[in-house]
């Protein structure tokens, strides 16, 4: 029997309802024309900032000023949601994060989303080089049911060097409790002039036996069968991970350019923190978003994404230190037994 | 047909398809120039076909599916403000149940958000379904009853083959 509290049942012309208004995020013709007979589409990563022009390669800047040791407690709070990656696996946590300038505070004792904006830039710049892990974990109805871990160093690599990615993907068997490791794909190449569409690259993708993988696993257009692990040399799609738009310098363009609003001093994980809230120009509204934000270092520390407790997706940012212990994350791990079932 | 015919007569319903398959009009933009660039420069073959269009809509879905999945849950996929259809007997809860199943779609796994849409969108059963994503219509079953399950969804009866609700073109 259905409980009252229990969400109704929906119906299929429910979902073609929906599928039809969904037209509207149909792409403008004369844009993608205009793209077509140039011959070079714009690479923009999925989730990307489109008011924001795609960013050239930066030097990172090394700055290793005194700071606060949030990362390492926030790595902890992550990594505790997922059962079988280890705190101690994640590798030194980035403790000496550039501490720019305090952006002014007005009255209030906030500052200004511009200023705000500035610091948060400034702080991004001092970790570019550093390895950049967030992660992406997803709720239904108050249950976490996937988490996305991304591993990238560079965080914002330059033209010519080499970016290691690790991507892994865990999620909850409707008939089992915890998360299962589900795929994990490592992808490393060369970053490439220019923004072309496609890169060169070299992909490990390692696909584990459970509901969601039940018909392999797939990056790009290679699959690869459940139990098994593949590797592949060859063109994939550019990642552009200058388009990141969970770069800590994409957030702070997004608050310089408007799209937050300073609410209000916050604790997070018992850092002191600045909270921000979008304004009418924001990306993801009318869901309601939080970004948190570290009030000494001015790294993003935590984004809640939709409405309710938990709401639907929670993000967390580390950075860690690139040391020979934190690089070996970057590392897909293939079980003993998994054969070697494709690539090329 | 030449491809410029096509694109006068087929592009805007192509559009429109990757706007719902992709929930999200940048990703839909990027996703359409990459094969209307690769299509061109193949479509002496392409015309060939008995149906480009399906052909074409065929590589929007790859090229979907192939998407690197980085921050694909950040995309505001089908919960944007101007997600309003007719008035409802009960605006808000009308909205906010759109909103939410919305929300839950852009939620699903790729492959499983690909046939819904094939299925209720495009009106394909699921041999054809089968075709596009090229896999067992047993397959495409299991994506379906898994994805439906996850937004609650009742189905209407023991009859599954979908109602098409659209003409193409």
């Amino acid at each position: 029997m259905r409980s009252v509290h229990e969400p109704p049942m929906r119906s299929e012309d429910d979902l073609r309802a929906v599928l039809r208004e969904m037209e509207r995020y149909a792409p403008d013709m004369d844009t993608v024309l205009r793209a077509v007979r140039e011959g070079t589409a714009p690479r923009r990563g999925p989730g990307s900032l489109r008011i924001l022009a795609p960013r050239g390669p930066r030097s990172p800047r090394w700055r290793r000023l005194a700071g606060v040791a949030v990362a390492a407690a926030l790595a902890g709070l992550v990594i505790a949601l997922v059962p079988g990656v280890l705190p101690a696996e994640l590798g030194p946590a980035r403790a000496g994060h550039p501490s720019p300038t305090p952006p002014p505070v007005a009255q209030s004792g906030l500052p200004s989303a511009a200023s705000m904006g500035r610091a948060m830039l400034t702080a991004a710049d001092g970790v570019n080089g550093d390895i950049l892990y967030t992660t992406q974990t997803g709720f239904n109805h108050g249950v976490m049911v996937d988490t996305y871990q991304d591993w990238s160093w560079p965080a914002l690599p330059v033209t010519g060097q080499l970016e290691r990615t690790l991507n892994v993907f865990s999620e909850r068997d409707p008939t089992s409790a915890p998360l299962r490791l589900t795929e994990t794909d490592e992808f490393n190449y060369i970053v490439p002039p220019g923004n072309p569409n496609y890169v060169k690259g070299q992909l490990t993708v390692v696909c584990y036996p459970t509901l969601g993988s039940k018909e392999g696993c797939g990056y790009g257009n290679t699959n690869t069968p459940a139990g098994t692990y593949s590797t592949w040399d060859r063109q994939f799609m550019n990642p552009n991970p200058g388009l990141n738009d969970l770069l800590p310098s994409a957030l702070a363009q997004e608050i310089t350019h408007g799209l937050w609003r300073v609410t209000r001093q916050a604790r997070y994980e018992g850092q002191p923190a600045i909270e921000l809230t979008q304004t009418p120009k924001g990306m993801y509204r009318p869901l309601p978003v939080v970004l948190w934000v570290n009030a000494h270092t001015y790294l993003p520390l935590r984004m809640l994404w939709g409405p309710g407790t938990p709401p639907s997706a929670v993000v967390s940012w580390s950075f860690l230190r690139p040391t020979k212990a934190s690089l070996a994350l970057l590392n897909a791990r293939i079980p003993a037994r998994y054969p070697h079932t494709g690539g090329s | 047909m030449t491809f410029e015919e096509f694109v006068t007569a087929r592009l805007p319903a192509v559009l429109r398809f990757a706007g719902v398959l992709t929930g999200d009009r940048g990703l839909a933009e990027d996703v359409v120039q990459d094969v209307l660039i690769r299509a061109s420069n193949r479509w002496q073959d392409i015309a060939q076909l008995d149906r480009p269009e399906a052909y074409v809509r065929k590589m929007v879905v790859n090229e979907f599916l192939s998407w690197r999945r980085r921050s694909w849950r950040l995309v505001p996929a089908g919960t944007g403000g101007d997600l309003r259809g007719p008035p409802l007997p009960d605006p808000a809860a009308g909205y906010a149940e759109r909103d939410a199943m919305a929300a839950e779609l852009a939620k699903l796994p790729r492959r499983q958000r690909a046939v819904l849409v094939l299925r209720y969108y495009e009106g394909l059963s699921d041999l054809d379904i089968a075709a596009v994503l090229g896999c067992r219509p047993g397959t495409v079953r299991g994506y379906a009853s898994r994805a439906l399950a996850a937004l609650r969804l009742e189905m209407a009866g023991p009859a599954r083959r979908p109602v098409v609700i659209k003409e193409e073109g």
